[in-house]
């Protein structure tokens, strides 16, 4: 323990010593450390209190864990039996069981029990086992609902989530922040390879350097520990007040913190130093001024006869070329990365503008067109939705497009022969039934953006709503009034095996092997923005559907959506109205879902401020590596300006060496910031709109591709003004030196050792 | 004797005159005088070494002298313009103009190539009477660099660094060149050609060498001596050489 502490401390007086008097050299990582103890500080605190949000809303809206509804009376004696004998058991896994009775308008009557469970952790398996298991010899279906308090408690549902979520962005943050101090660290080591090269030299191995190098970051990290965490909870605070919540502040967040830190400071050093320790260490000390910096050329310029700034500095630009391309894209990656921070809060806040899932329906039967539009009128309900679908590769069938209408879906199609004006083939599609009231919702909810006139699929014969997109991506160019073939199976010419092949290949064989009934069909509205899926949506009237895909079209299931702002107030009415207007009829059940609890809970994390905090905690590094690495540069380039003067370059002629050098940093930023925004935020889309769709996650969100133009504008401001002025000020210490030295007669050293 | 001598030499055009220069460092608490009042004529095509040991103040002589450094007191006139009096701007331009330099260390800028190394004066002080191809050529047949004209000063060794600094210093046909230990990095062999090469080229565009140095065998060449002893310069006989160096 002594031999620990004597460790610890001696290494820590050390790095204390070393950034103590080196403290200019450690600004900039004094600043990115803050940054990144403030993104692991924000997503600790957030996530605690989120947690004691969702823990605050299941106590006080939820008294009981289970609640079991729908029960016929012999499972309800089931249920009521097994409560009555084990009532006086000494470890029975309930702690109460309340029973309701509803007596539904045809005179039926069904039971609803509320149990409260004893211990959460291991009762809620023995119940279901003990209680619930028995009531399934019954032949009705009954519904089972853990509430949100069972989650919190058994630390499942919203809980885990939450917990699963901080973990995944702990890791992407301290990845983030690898990279961040890795950028920086690198920036460091190339300018002060003369320094590591007399290190080595003198016997310094990897171990070593990384020794040092890492109780210097830590001896930083502990400097700036205490200072962004009160920064980072008043920030909280902030963010929490605006939404009405409380911050709540759990100590475990500092062990948390302090974790993730290390690890970031670990490795984003291990790296550089490892790649250093491998050179030569006269390769290092050969890099005592700019040179290592320098692309070689093979060719001199034609310098006799041009002038001093622009000519000179034009050239150092060319020649200096390859390390301003690499410092303006590690500075502007990191501005890219702020407006997908904000691309992200733009997909938050469409998450938060959308209605919610929060009801189901289901009956045996169909459910009618009154119930539906008594439903539609309760308070707090923006639509309700059912549909009837069969994948049309079920039946063999496939349709035929034009060339045009399929050229950019080659993923999805297979070339077919069948007719020479319609040469390409798919069966990525499924059939949908629609009927008025269905499109009247569509249509009335403006739910998807559609061209042409979508009631012409009811009121002309062989007409069409198609939907252009799979997996969130347009793939098929569809005009209204376009005409495709319905290739529908009629017979076998062969055998096909149909285990080995892929989709396509199997269309394929469909094609050589089976016989088809061709009907021409005109496109009368095209979808465009239809939400994520495998398939095409190929909209016909019912009884087309029920002869294509041979099956009744019904409303069985009807989602009920509801206003993405209805208070819990409106929410708990409105669950008694559907509940009540359901009631009605034989059969019919409601089932809550729990959307508008987690949209509540969303809206108490106040995400998209929380997004923003980050996005701009990502921002601020961008000046911090432009600063960095020029201060480094430019000290290195001050013999250089020393030499020119001695030459016979006046003061003016320097300063403009540094405002031409500012000005192409700004121009060349310009166009590196527009190309890593556009590949950043285009990487987003693709992989929220597309990759994430395409394997099912988030498949009901279909996302635009979004750079907000003020702030793509503010961040190449950023760039501009942080290339030319981290060119131009340097500059002014120079010429501040100059008068000193001009003044007291002492000459400076000019190196940055 | 003396008199005639005397007379003789203010005959000859002087073209450096330094008068009472004092130069005082401030370190801590103690004030270090590198220069105690310092006073000595150059005349044209004179080739003049200051020797000194380590520490003696030559190096911050010279800087004074070429207008790098300013003096505490004292007046410095180059050509008769005093140089002390200018503005840091008319000083600058006035030492492209005039006065070439040769650092110890080569001072090269990493970004350019040798041939653009040399070229730079140029870009700041164009005398357009003068035609720097013929003078470029003259110089890198002289320096015999030809072939190193292309690479980066990283790329050269040692001696053709210097080599290359000292066609920098002179692309602008300076009639003052001031060498701050030029040969003091090189190698015997290498130091001996470069003080050949310094010497060609005096002799062929006929500048005023002021050179700085601890190299007894390079001092003896000079057709005159100074000595500096903390700080305090005076003049010194060839026969005094032998006794010094020893």
């Amino acid at each position: 323990m002594d031999k620990l502490k004597d460790y610890l401390s001696i290494n820590f007086k050390r790095a204390f010593k070393s950034v103590r008097f080196n403290y200019r050299q450690y600004l900039c990582f004094f600043a990115a450390v803050f940054v990144v103890q403030m993104f692991f500080w924000t997503l600790t605190f957030s996530t605690d209190t989120d947690k004691d949000n969702i823990r605050r809303v299941a106590e006080d809206n939820y008294e009981h864990h289970i609640i079991i509804r729908y029960m016929n009376g012999q499972q309800y004696t089931i249920l009521n039996n097994e409560v009555y004998y084990s009532q006086f058991e000494s470890q029975r896994a309930y702690d109460s069981v309340e029973f309701e009775v509803y007596n539904d308008m045809i005179g039926r009557t069904t039971y609803t029990a509320y149990v409260t469970l004893a211990d959460i952790k291991s009762a809620g398996q023995a119940f279901e086992k003990d209680f619930i298991r028995p009531m399934r010899v019954n032949a009705n279906e009954f519904d089972v609902t853990y509430t949100p308090l069972y989650d919190y408690e058994y630390g499942s549902g919203l809980t885990r989530e939450s917990t699963t979520q901080y973990w995944l962005l702990m890791a992407l943050m301290t990845v983030l922040s690898i990279l961040l101090l890795m950028a920086l660290y690198n920036i460091r080591i190339n300018h002060y390879k003369f320094l590591y090269g007399v290190y080595m030299t003198c016997g310094a191995d990897f171990r070593k350097l990384f020794n040092t190098a890492v109780w210097e970051l830590l001896m930083i990290s502990l400097m700036t520990f205490l200072p962004s965490m009160i920064v980072s909870i008043l920030s909280m605070v902030f963010v929490y007040r605006s939404v009405g919540v409380a911050f709540h502040f759990v100590l475990s967040a500092v062990l948390k913190v302090a974790l993730f830190n290390l690890i970031a400071v670990i490795f984003s050093v291990w790296l550089p130093m490892k790649w250093m320790a491998h050179k030569a260490p006269m390769s290092l000390i050969v890099a005592q001024d700019n040179s290592n910096l320098v692309t070689s050329p093979r060719r001199s310029f034609r310098i006799l006869g041009r002038k001093m700034p622009l000519h000179y500095e034009s050239f150092s630009t060319w020649r200096f070329r390859v390390y301003f391309v690499k410092l303006i894209a590690t500075a502007t990656a990191f501005s890219a990365l702020f407006l997908c921070g904000l691309y992200i809060r733009q997909m938050v806040m469409t998450n938060l503008a959308t209605p919610i899932e929060e009801f189901q329906l289901s009956a045996a039967e169909d459910i009618d067109d009154g119930t539906v539009e008594m439903i539609m009128a309760v308070d707090g309900v923006r639509y309700c939705w059912w549909e009837n679908t069969m994948m049309a590769s079920l039946n063999s069938d496939h349709i035929l497009l034009t060339a045009a209408q399929g050229s950019s879906a080659a993923g999805y199609t297979v070339p077919s022969e069948e007719n020479a004006a319609y040469p390409i083939a798919t069966n990525q599609y499924q059939y949908t039934a629609l009927d008025k009231p269905l499109l009247d919702m569509i249509v009335q909810n403006d739910l998807y953006e559609i061209e042409g006139d979508p009631y012409s699929v009811l009121t002309q014969k062989n007409t069409v709503l198609i939907s252009d997109s799979i997996a969130n991506t347009k793939m098929f160019d569809f005009k209204p009034g376009d005409k495709i073939i319905l290739a529908s199976f009629a017979y076998r010419n062969g055998k096909i095996d149909g285990k080995q092949l892929n989709a396509q290949e199997l269309l394929r064989q469909q094609i050589m092997q089976f016989g088809f009934e061709y009907t021409e069909y005109t496109i009368g509205a095209v979808i465009h923005n239809s939400e994520a899926g495998a398939f095409l949506t190929f909209g016909i009237p019912n009884d087309t559907y029920e002869t294509l895909a041979d099956t009744k079209a019904i409303r069985q299931n009807v989602s009920v959506f509801v206003e993405p702002d209805a208070t819990t107030e409106e929410m708990s009415e409105a669950n008694e109205e559907i509940r009540s207007l359901m009631s009605f009829h034989s059969g019919y059940k409601v089932k809550q879902m729990g959307g508008h609890l987690e949209r509540t809970l969303l809206y108490m994390q106040n995400l998209p401020t929380r997004v923003m905090i980050l996005a701009v905690l990502i921002l601020i590094i961008c000046p911090l590596v432009w600063f960095f690495s020029q201060t480094l540069f430019y000290a290195k380039r001050r013999p250089e300006m020393d030499v020119l003067r001695s030459f016979g370059t006046t003061e003016r002629e320097l300063q403009g060496v540094h405002r031409v050098s500012g000005a192409y940093m700004a121009v060349i930023s310009i166009f590196i910031s527009l190309i890593l925004a556009y590949s950043a935020s285009g990487l987003v889309f693709l992989f929220c709109n597309r990759l994430m769709s395409s394997l099912g996650i988030g498949a009901g969100t279909r996302y635009e591709f979004y750079i907000s133009v003020p702030a793509l504008i503010s961040c190449i401001v950023i760039s501009m003004a942080c290339g030319y002025l981290s060119s131009t000020i340097p500059f002014l210490f120079y010429r501040a030196r100059l008068r000193r030295e001009q003044r007291t007669g002492v000459i400076e050293r000019t190196d940055i050792q | 004797m003396i008199d005639n001598l005397n007379k003789k030499e203010d005959e000859r055009r002087v073209i450096l005159e330094v008068t009472d220069v004092i130069k005082q460092y401030r370190q801590y608490d103690a004030v270090v005088t590198a220069v105690n009042r310092a006073s000595f004529k150059i005349y044209e095509g004179e080739f003049v070494a200051i020797i000194g040991s380590s520490g003696s103040g030559k190096s911050t002589l010279l800087h004074i002298c070429a207008g790098l450094d300013k003096p505490n007191a004292g007046e410095i006139a180059i050509r008769g313009q005093k140089i002390t009096d200018m503005s840091p701007d008319e000083l600058a331009r006035f030492r492209g103009n005039f006065v070439g330099m040769v650092f110890q260390t080569h001072n090269l800028i990493p970004q350019f190539t040798a041939l653009e190394n040399i070229l730079i004066p140029t870009t700041m002080c164009n005398k357009p009477e003068y035609k720097y191809e013929e003078n470029l050529k003259k110089l890198v047949a002289t320096l015999n660099i030809g072939e190193r004209l292309h690479h980066l000063p990283s790329e050269l060794s040692g001696g053709q660094q210097q080599r290359v600094a000292i066609a920098r210093a002179l692309i602008n046909l300076p009639l003052l060149v001031f060498a701050d230990e030029p040969t003091g990095n090189l190698d015997r062999k290498n130091a001996d050609e470069v003080l050949e090469l310094l010497l060609e080229t005096k002799r062929v565009i006929g500048q005023t060498l002021v050179m700085v140095t601890h190299d007894l065998s390079i001092a003896r060449r000079a057709d005159r001596i100074l000595k500096m002893d903390n700080g305090v310069l005076s003049p010194m006989m060839p026969s005094d050489l032998a006794k010094w160096g020893s």
